[in-house]
């Protein structure tokens, strides 16, 4: 039995850590790509 | 469906933005970048493979007596007296051979310079006069002030003496004979092969010596900063001496007898070279051809005496009595005496070194004794010794020698001894380091023909940093080793074997005492607590004797390491040649390194350590000599010796007093160490051997390592070009390098070609073998550090077939054309090989990798060549010039800001009926100076008769500040070849446009993709530039947006669930 709650809060950890990274990929590809627009549109410059 | 949601909602956005993050750094920062469209019959559109980068019968007697006395003394602190100096000096001029080179290095580079004996100097004939009084001595005043004083009152009481050092010298060259004979000599192959060069004497030659000396030396040298007191001191009381160093350095050369053999003018033309006549002495056969004897004789008799006392003292002080708190702190004391004696040395065709190197303070940089030893190995292949002459040659040396050598060599180093009795307040004495050091040498009787010896003796008393560079061990290995000859092809060469007979008698008393003391400390009846430290005490006596010695064609190394101080590094290449030792037992601890045939007959080699107190006796021994038939070689030596060596080294830390005080007392001892070193070499024989003697003893600090030098030769192979058009040649570049520290004998480099590849020529000029399709150029020897390089031309034949094709991801980043029907690629191996061991073998090969590629149009242009020389010319060249015409057009209309893209089109016409060959077009930028912004190169091919080929284009002004707000042009120009190889070009065409305000950077960009009707296909395409097409980045925009969104929407839906249900 002992066995098995530590499979499922295993399980529920992975999962966690799936959501949390999957998230910051989303935001990191969001943030990143609209970035990028707005330097090839000359809305913001990166300094050099 | 769910699965077409989440890949377009989570897998797609992190791919797309995974793969952005990784095409990012891979892309190249060219200028240009390019995607072609091409029109006509579907060629061209391939990025440039640029091309980058780019005698007579001599008598000689001499009788000699020499009292030689040396004194020197340095001395602070006592009263004050400096201890004389006495020495009126004469010097005799007289070529020193042996060599003794004496180094002392106090602050500065020592400056070891390889200085070989003997030099082959005509016959000296002293017929001596009895020269007296030979001494010399140096003496080094003393800094600091003494205050020796007894200052009884209230106030406070101090001594403090500055450093002191002496030097006594004694160099002492007495019956020093030199013959040269005219003689022919060539070398042996192998310079570490014992040196039984070659002479051939035109004529007859004796030469005689007859030598008497008696030497008497007194070498005395003092420094003492000790001996100080303050006794009844009303308030406290410091005595502190400065450090102390005395030294003496004898060297003694006594009856000396040289032959060397001298290389006439006309080696190999017996006619000038030089014949008894011309030297004027004697005759004998000049009208035969064959040599006549070389007869040399000598008769030694000496008698020397060596007197040495070495004080070195910082301590004897006394600060007693004293009503407040009293130190006493004596500084370091150094104590050494390095005495050499040569008593009755006769060398025939030899090399003799020793080095003498006193590391005194600090040192840094390499010691490189075997440069020295190369040296001398370089000397014997001039000045070695073979005798030619086959059955006719006959060559005598016989050698009489008595000699007589009394050696009383005293060394004391003392810092303890003092005293700090009855004070009132606390006491301490601090006693500095004490070292005690003595190498004597005894060379008495010894009769060298035809052999290399080399001592060195390196003293490291102060601080050293840097490598010891010595030879390697596989130089000392047994001749047959080395050349596959060994003692029985020396006697065949010879024609009858020579004679080798020796009569020996010695008797050898050595009587040496080492001491160090850091103990036998008192502090008793202290008022408070008392505590006595005492510092490490070590000595050690090396003794080694050979005694009554007959080598005959045997090489020796031998290297004694005594470490005393510390000694931070390692041992390189002893056991292997990219061997790397670690030093165990890095101080107090003494090692040998031994390589050496098999035991020589007769004597006997003692290493007698640590004892104290040795006495050895030789005996008469003889080598088995073959019967003579009076025509080859004969050396004859019959040698008494009585040799007796009385050595005391004594270092002192300890015996401090330090009683009845009524406060604390303390007592502290510094370090003692003593060593005293004794090599005795007695009626020692000696015929065609190299023997290494070394003795490095450590007692100060050393940081770096012990390295047997092997050299380490190095090649890499370069091609100037990535890319070739098969049936085009392809230049490569071979650089060799010697990164080892020691020369490189017969060195080759091989460079193999492949099948399909043919060597078409190379600028360096050295000898080549072939072999197959390996190319092999003999380099000789490379020294040390030695580099170069040359250039390899290297055809690649049109039938070359592929070997290795180009990989997945070579193709993928790598720039392709549709046109492009075969590519691969071939191997070029370059190799570097020498006789030596190495110390890496790992860096002997390069590779160099070239992609061949084949053109599909070759088949087709080899039809329409065909079809040309039906038509026009039959058989001939067709000299027709293709025509280009082009036309460029931008989109700008007056100006453009920085940060934007220029649009080009570049339209290239062939309006000729001839084809045009590697077609390139070039496109500049320029503002009002004359320089370029960049040239980007598009490379077209061929371009046929009627074929337009257009270019769409983008360049992208990037905001960095080069491009300044200015007036720009742009000027492009087509390129081609005819068929006859002439180089045809377009003309030039401008474009014009403004760039206004903005500080944004220009870096051009590509983005031409463009595809005219019916034009055929895109060819292909690739992405140099720093910014990339927004496209993927709206998508990857657009997709995350709706991930987020979707991954919102659910959140919010799950709370609505958990709100639901909590209601």
């Amino acid at each position: 039995m002992a066995d098995k709650k530590i499979g499922v809060k295993v399980r529920k950890v992975i999962a966690f850590i799936y959501e949390v990274c999957f998230y910051m990929a989303l935001l990191i590809a969001f943030f990143f790509s609209f970035y990028k627009i707005l330097t090839y549109y000359g809305i913001f410059t990166p300094p050099v | 469906m769910i699965l077409k949601k989440k890949f377009f909602t989570k897998f797609l956005p992190i791919f797309l933005s995974l793969l952005l993050a990784l095409v990012n750094p891979l892309a190249v920062p060219l200028i240009y970048a390019q995607e072609i469209a091409d029109v006509g019959v579907g060629e061209t559109a391939s990025a440039d493979p640029s091309a980058s980068p780019t005698p007579p019968p001599t008598e000689t007697t001499e009788t000699t007596a020499v009292d030689g006395s040396s004194s020197a003394g340095g001395v602070t602190g006592g009263n004050s007296e400096d201890v004389s100096s006495q020495s009126p000096s004469v010097t005799p001029e007289i070529t020193p051979s042996p060599t003794v080179d004496t180094i002392n290095s106090g602050g500065s580079s020592p400056e070891v310079t390889p200085s070989v004996s003997p030099s082959p100097l005509p016959t000296v004939d002293n017929a001596g006069d009895p020269v007296e009084n030979l001494s010399l001595g140096t003496t080094e005043p003393a800094e600091g002030e003494a205050q020796p004083t007894i200052i009884p009152g209230t106030g406070d009481s101090a001594i403090d003496t500055g450093n002191a050092d002496s030097l006594a010298t004694i160099d002492t060259q007495v019956n020093d004979n030199q013959a040269v004979i005219p003689g022919q000599m060539s070398s042996s192959t192998d310079p570490c092969v014992p040196p039984v060069g070659e002479t051939e004497c035109p004529n007859g030659v004796t030469i005689e010596n007859n030598n008497f000396s008696d030497v008497a030396d007194i070498a005395s040298s003092s420094a003492l900063s000790g001996g100080n007191s303050i006794t009844g001191s009303g308030g406290d009381a410091a005595l502190t001496t400065g450090e102390t160093v005395a030294g003496a350095n004898v060297n003694n050369q006594v009856n000396t007898n040289l032959v060397a053999f001298e290389e006439p003018a006309g080696i190999g033309n017996s006619a000038e070279a030089a014949t008894i006549e011309d030297l004027g002495i004697g005759s004998s056969n000049p009208e035969s051809n064959e040599p006549g004897p070389v007869v040399v004789d000598n008769q030694n008799q000496g008698f020397l005496v060596n007197n040495l006392v070495v004080v070195s003292d910082s301590g004897q002080n006394q600060a007693s009595e004293n009503f407040g708190i009293t130190t006493v702190a004596t500084g370091d004391a150094l104590a050494y005496a390095n005495l050499v004696n040569f008593l009755n040395t006769n060398l025939v065709g030899s090399n003799f070194g020793i080095y003498l190197i006193n590391l005194m303070d600090n040192f840094e940089g390499d010691i490189n004794l075997d440069q020295i030893w190369q040296a001398i190995a370089k000397q014997a292949e001039k000045e070695g010794m073979k005798i030619v002459g086959d059955k006719n040659g006959f060559f005598l040396v016989t050698n009489d020698n008595q000699a007589e050598i009394k050696n009383n060599v005293n060394v004391l180093a003392n810092t303890g001894v003092n005293q700090a009795n009855a004070n009132g307040g606390q006491t301490l004495v601090n006693t500095g380091d004490a070292i005690a050091l003595a190498n004597v040498l005894n060379f008495a009787n010894l009769n060298l023909v035809g052999t290399n010896f080399f001592f060195p003796i390196v003293n490291i008393m102060g601080s050293f940093k840097g490598n010891l560079l010595l030879p390697r061990p596989e130089k000392f290995l047994p001749a047959e080793t080395l050349v596959g000859t060994g003692n029985t092809q020396f006697f065949t060469e010879q024609g009858s074997a020579p004679v080798f007979e020796n009569n020996n008698s010695a008797g050898v008393k050595s009587n040496v005492n080492t001491a160090a003391t850091s103990g036998d400390n008192q502090a008793n009846n202290s008022g408070g607590s008392a505590g006595i430290t005492t510092g490490d005490a070590v000595s050690r006596t090396n003794i080694n004797s050979l005694v009554n010695y007959q080598v005959l064609n045997s090489n020796w190394f031998f290297l004694t390491v005594n470490v005393f101080g510390d000694w931070l590094g390692k041992i390189l290449g002893w056991t292997a040649p990219d061997s790397e030792e670690e030093v165990n037992n890095p101080s107090g601890g003494s090692f040998d390194f031994k390589l050496s045939q098999p035991k020589p007959t007769g004597g006997s080699l003692e290493e007698i350590n640590p004892e104290i107190g040795v006495e050895a006796t030789g005996e008469t021994g003889s080598t088995p000599s073959p019967a003579n038939d009076g025509q080859g070689a004969m050396v004859l030596n019959d040698n008494q010796a009585e040799i007796e060596s009385r050595i005391n080294v004594s270092a002192n830390t300890g015996s401090n007093q330090a009683n009845d005080n009524q406060q604390d007392t303390e007592i502290k001892t510094g370090k003692a160490k003593a060593l005293a070193n004794l090599f005795d070499f007695i009626n020692a024989n000696f015929w065609g051997s190299n023997w290494f003697f070394g003795l490095i003893n450590i007692l100060g600090g050393w940081q770096g390592n012990m390295v047997f030098t092997y050299p380490d030769v190095t090649t890499s192979l370069v091609g100037s070009s990535q890319r070739v058009q098969v049936g085009d040649s392809a230049q490569y570049t071979v650089y060799y390098q010697n990164k080892g520290l020691d020369e490189a004998q017969n060195v080759t480099l091989e460079v193999d070609l492949p099948e399909g590849l043919h060597y078409s020529g190379d600028n360096s000029g050295l000898p080549l073998t072939v072999n197959g399709q390996i190319y092999r150029w003999i380099l000789g020897s490379l020294a040390p550090g030695k580099e170069g390089s040359f250039v390899v031309t290297v055809g690649f034949d049109n039938d070359l077939s592929p070997t290795e094709p180009i990989s997945f991801w070579s193709r993928l980043f790598a720039v392709h054309a549709a046109e492009i029907a075969e590519e691969f690629r071939v191997v070029l191996a370059a190799s570097i090989d020498t006789s030596d061991q190495e110390s890496n073998t790992s860096n002997n090969q390069s590779f160099a990798i070239t992609d061949v590629y084949k053109l599909a149009s070759e088949t087709n242009q080899t039809t329409v060549e065909d079809n040309h020389h039906q038509i026009v010319e039959e058989g001939g060249i067709d000299h027709r010039q293709p025509i280009l015409e082009l036309s460029v057009w931008n989109n700008i209309n007056t100006f453009i800001y920085p940060g934007d893209t220029i649009r080009f089109e570049i339209i290239v016409k062939n309006i000729s009926d001839v084809p045009s060959y590697d077609t390139v077009v070039t496109h500049a930028l320029y503002n009002s100076v004359p320089e370029d912004f960049g040239i980007g190169e598009f490379y077209l091919g061929t371009v046929n008769p009627g074929e337009r080929v257009v270019l769409r284009f983008g360049m992208y002004l990037m905001n960095n500040g080069i491009l300044k707000p200015s007036h720009y042009r742009t000027v492009s120009q087509a390129f081609g070849y005819a068929r006859d190889d002439s180089e045809v070009l377009s003309e030039r065409v401008l474009t014009y446009f403004e760039i206004r305000l903005k500080e944004l950077i220009p870096v051009f960009r590509v983005e031409a993709k463009e595809k005219e009707e019916d034009s055929g296909e895109v060819l292909g395409n690739f992405y140099c530039g720093i910014e990339e097409d927004l496209l993927p980045y709206l998508l990857v925009f657009l997709l995350s947006s709706l991930g987020l969104i979707e991954k919102s929407r659910r959140a919010l839906a799950v709370k609505k669930k958990i709100r639901n249900k909590t209601k």
